[in-house]
């Protein structure tokens, strides 16, 4: 490991002991690259966290300027922090006002409720979670309150606003439908926990849903650019903030909806990164389960080198996501919507295809197979065959 | 020149967050200019938003950095002079 990542895994924390402050020290008379941990610290989202630990602790190791580069790009932070916090009081605001029920998640919601501070974390977005039959009057809405649509998915739906600061993730679910989630609204929302935002009281996750939200957040983006350091921190802190957090009631509850392994993963990945601390009993759950330890080995090996790995990369994430799953449903549900679905489902290019009357819709299952054997046909006969079928 | 018995608060549209215990940002969100506290500043801006008069303020310096009333007073001024000239605080009379 170089010793940059080593210092970062070090610092990405709100409290650190006498060990580690001595391992700290040590790290920080050796050559660093400090520009190499700069960045790393950017992508991996704890350059907040990277900053205080430094001021606070170790302020006479650092150089100077690395030390007032730090505080400026914290302010930085913080302020832009403080902005969108604003914008999501009043889009949660105009929601409401609409009687549309809304659950902010990630962002400021996650930063005032587990590090009691909106400074501590990075984030981009606004992520805002919406029940399934409410999700089109939310587009509606903030495609006419100066948010324009920039990505439409299954799942979420991502906006900008006409200033360009401000992007929002609007979900109807957590997850895309090839890597479902246990998470629905209607539970999450009979959980919910109310916290302040600025002085204003808004509805946000429970502790248990939010340990339960990361620890799918975490699995899905295992292997891939997405997973950030921080999101491991998250879930070291969200442990530390609520030390009475029921882990068995949890697990419970996880293993009823699929999750319990990705729990288990989450948990135990941040052990091995970060020293977080986890009782015995998750510790002798582990030791049961003996996939947990290659889950955590292959996230801990790509969560510094993402990226260059090459072709292999997805048949790895694949394998990684299919291990990651317990109930054999979870599993199969990608490759049946990639492979049976997508080729048997009609879709709207179906229907420019051949455009039949009202009651005949039903053919379009046989003109499907038709068209897409027209199509990749003449695309095998090109030498263009993709990968998609659409 | 700020009289004792004047309250002073936060501009309405002033959002703020500590970055730890040293220093704090404060963003004002109608210019979207951000500011910088120390741990002085940090700390009177605190005692702002509980709408205290200046000699509370004063005085809660006082028995915070064991200052003199001849220290405590000119420190808040200067402050305050700086933070009215930024547009980020309004003044009242205390009732």
């Amino acid at each position: 490991m170089r010793p940059e990542v080593d210092l970062l895994l070090c610092c990405a924390d709100t409290s650190i002991d006498a060990a580690r402050a001595e391992r700290i020290r040590t790290l920080l008379r050796t050559d660093l690259d400090w520009g190499y941990l700069l960045q790393t610290a950017g992508r991996h989202g704890v350059m907040p966290l990277l900053s205080r630990s430094l001021h606070t602790g170790f302020p006479a190791d650092v150089p100077q300027t690395i030390l007032e580069e730090l505080r400026h790009r914290s302010r930085a932070n913080a302020a832009r922090n403080l902005f969108l916090t604003d914008e999501l009081l009043k889009l949660l605001t105009l929601l409401e006002a609409h009687t549309i029920s809304a659950l902010p998640y990630k962002g400021p919601a996650l930063a005032a409720s587990i590090y009691g501070n909106l400074a501590l974390r990075e984030f981009s977005d606004l992520d805002i979670l919406v029940h399934e039959r409410d999700y089109q009057r939310a587009q509606c809405l903030l495609s006419t309150s100066g948010y324009r649509l920039m990505n439409a998915f299954e799942w979420e739906s991502t906006y900008l606003n006409d200033s360009g600061r401000v992007a929002v993730d609007l979900h109807q679910r957590m997850t895309p439908r090839e890597f479902p989630s246990p998470l629905q609204f209607q539970d999450l929302w009979k959980r919910r926990q109310q916290m302040a935002l600025l002085g204003t009281t808004v509805s946000t996750l429970s502790p248990e849903d939010t340990l339960l939200m990361l620890a799918v957040q975490t699995t899905k983006d295992a292997g891939t650019p997405y997973l950030q350091l921080a999101r491991i921190c998250d879930i070291s802190q969200l442990l530390r903030a609520f030390p009475d957090l029921d882990l068995t009631a949890l697990l419970r509850k996880s293993k009823q909806l699929g999750g319990e392994r990705m729990v288990l993963f989450s948990l135990c990945l941040a052990h091995n990164l970060l020293g977080t601390p986890l009782p015995q009993h998750i510790v002798q759950k582990v030791r049961t389960q003996p996939t947990i330890d290659k889950l955590v080995v292959f996230a801990d090996q790509r969560l510094f080198n993402c990226g260059e790995r090459g072709a292999d990369n997805q048949w790895s994430i694949n394998q990684f996501r299919w291990l990651a799953r317990e109930r054999l449903r979870d599993k199969l549900l990608p490759y049946y919507l990639r492979y049976v679905h997508s080729v048997l489902v009609p879709c709207s290019l179906d229907r420019e295809f051949l455009a039949l009357p009202h009651g005949f819709a039903f053919l379009y299952y046989g003109i499907r197979p038709i068209r897409l054997l027209c199509k990749y046909s003449l695309l095998l006969f090109k030498g263009h065959l993709g990968t998609r079928i659409s | 020149m700020l009289a004792p018995e004047t309250v002073l608060h936060p501009h309405p549209s002033l959002v703020f967050t500590q970055l730890d215990d040293t220093e704090a940002v404060l963003l004002h969100l109608d210019t979207k200019r951000y500011y910088t506290l120390n741990e002085t500043g940090t700390r009177i801006w605190e005692l702002l938003q509980q709408s205290r008069s200046a000699q509370e303020i004063a005085l809660a310096l006082q028995d915070n950095y064991a200052l003199t009333d001849e220290e405590a007073l000119p420190l808040l001024l200067a402050f305050v002079d700086e933070l009215q000239q930024e547009g980020l605080v309004q003044q009242s009379s205390a009732p």
